[in-house]
């Protein structure tokens, strides 16, 4: 399954991110949770989360089905240095 | 299933917070998403994500029509910033759901629009006068010569304390109208609100009008003074410590100011000076808190605010406990303006009481406070007691180490 994920990102995912710098990549997958890593411009991206919500997991859930529990985001945001949309007020 | 559009800038560090609060409601939410700026995967989201002009109301209308067609019928209309604001008024109008009226955001959102009105109904406030940065300081001067001193200048437009200065006398005046000129011409808008000073503390108020009532969800007293010249704020305590008359006395002054800017459904977040002479109402946003500091609410309330705001917007039912735990946030201040090389928050984060400590500032970004528009980070603290918790988070400043060069 995380080398089902891994392509997908791969091959629908990371082709659109980078045009804004950034990547993502799956770190595990447990119990039907997967745990992602972003980097580039989604590390400390304004919009981060709704790439994530909107677009990664709805793209997992309609490929997976039931099998996709959750997406959880272990990067760190905080240390992203060239973020695409930086957040601000 | 009931489908709520959120509005929200790009840059907001609103996001994610009212991302995760749709999937906490305990009923089936599909968020739609509009943003200032389009998302790298806006074409994966099957149209619940797309992006909109939030100058332009006309066209964002068009987009949601268009993507209704994908996405079905929206039945909550929410905002979380200011910038957004305006096209979720227009868009919930359109849409026939309810939301803060279209003229009244429009007051709320601009500082002297919103003087005239609430002066005109006759709610007590500083003495002001309406000034220009293209008409020049010689022509500034004079329209502000009746003000006495001290004074405050600022930006019309801006929100967040941004351009918000404190001038003392003609040198410092015509300083800081330069310098308030030099931010306009960044950010955009020529209008500067001259006001005088009032002396006292601070305090703000966070609530949602629910159909023309005022549902009082917190009293952040600001134990930090507000004296200038700049006005960031920093430090945000709930409940409120000052007498319950005084605390009647100030949310009588929003709920007046509320109705004169005609605020009647959805967040608002009041600022209010406490002068000798009673509460004043400085000003009334139509939306909730800004920042991050909406994370106290989850200590505060034990429930996210952003929840709160979508259950209301949503009608569901909304339960506030009558007692507020202490909770506060520290929105961390940037000492000068620089390049951050660290921010070392180990020893913060082991203050017992804190619960959380949120960076906002990478290595080696450009920090260009107090007029930017970005804090150094939050820290957030509970409690038995509000004096408590204003002692956990000065510790926990104290042992921040902020590295710049």
């Amino acid at each position: 399954m995380r080398r089902k994920i891994m392509k997908l990102l791969q091959t629908e995912i990371n082709p659109y991110v980078s045009s804004h710098g950034g990547s993502i990549d799956i770190e595990d997958f447990v119990d039907g949770n997967v745990y992602i890593r972003m980097s580039g411009g989604c590390q400390g991206c304004g919009a981060a989360s709704v790439t994530l919500k909107q677009g990664v997991e709805k793209t997992l859930r309609e490929h997976f089905g039931d099998k996709i529990k959750e997406v959880i985001d272990l990067t760190d945001h905080g240390a992203g240095s060239d973020p695409y949309y930086a957040p601000s007020k | 299933m009931r489908r709520l559009l959120l509005f929200v800038s790009t840059t907001s560090y609103r996001t994610d917070a009212f991302l995760a609060a749709a999937s906490e409601l305990g009923e089936p939410v599909s968020l739609v998403v509009a943003s200032d700026r389009r998302n790298a995967l806006e074409h994966l989201t099957g149209g619940s994500t797309f992006a909109v002009d939030f100058e332009d109301a006309d066209r964002t209308l068009a987009a949601v029509a268009r993507n209704a067609d994908r996405f079905g019928a929206i039945g909550a209309v929410v905002s979380a910033d200011d910038e957004s604001n305006l096209v979720a008024a227009r868009t919930a109008e359109a849409l026939g759901l309810p939301f803060h009226s279209v003229p009244s955001v429009e007051a709320a959102g601009d500082k002297l629009v919103a003087r005239r009105a609430l002066r005109d109904a006759g709610i007590p406030g500083p003495k002001f006068a309406a000034l220009s940065v293209g008409d020049g300081v010689e022509r500034a001067v004079e329209q502000a010569a009746r003000l006495p001193w001290p004074r405050v200048l600022k930006p019309t437009g801006l929100s967040m304390s941004r351009g918000v200065l404190r001038v003392d006398d003609e040198a410092a005046f015509r300083e800081g109208f330069a310098r308030i000129g030099r931010l306009l011409a960044r950010t955009g808008g020529d209008q500067v609100l001259a006001e005088t000073y009032l002396h006292g503390d601070e305090v703000a108020v966070e609530g949602l009008m629910d159909h023309g009532e005022l549902l009082v969800l917190a009293v952040f007293d600001k134990p930090e003074p507000l004296v200038g010249p700049t006005f960031e704020e920093t430090l945000y305590i709930t409940p409120s410590r000052h007498p319950e008359s005084l605390q009647a006395a100030v949310l009588d002054v929003v709920r007046q100011g509320c109705a004169a800017l005609g605020l009647r459904h959805g967040p608002v977040h009041a600022e209010v000076r406490l002068t000798q002479e009673g509460p004043v109402l400085l000003e009334v946003a139509a939306r909730s808190i800004g920042g991050q500091c909406s994370r106290v609410f989850t200590w505060a309330l034990g429930q996210s605010l952003e929840g709160l705001i979508y259950r209301q917007a949503l009608g569901l039912p909304l339960t506030v406990p009558a007692q507020l735990r202490a909770a506060g946030v520290l929105m961390l201040p940037v000492p000068r303006a620089g390049e951050l090389v660290r921010v070392d928050t180990a020893a913060a984060e082991s203050v017992p009481g804190v619960r959380a400590v949120s960076i906002t500032h990478p290595p080696g970004a450009a920090v260009p406070l107090p007029d930017g528009d970005r804090y150094l980070g939050f820290v957030f603290a509970d409690a038995g007691t509000p004096s408590e918790v204003e002692s956990i988070l000065r510790m926990a400043w104290g042992r921040i180490v902020v590295d710049m060069q």
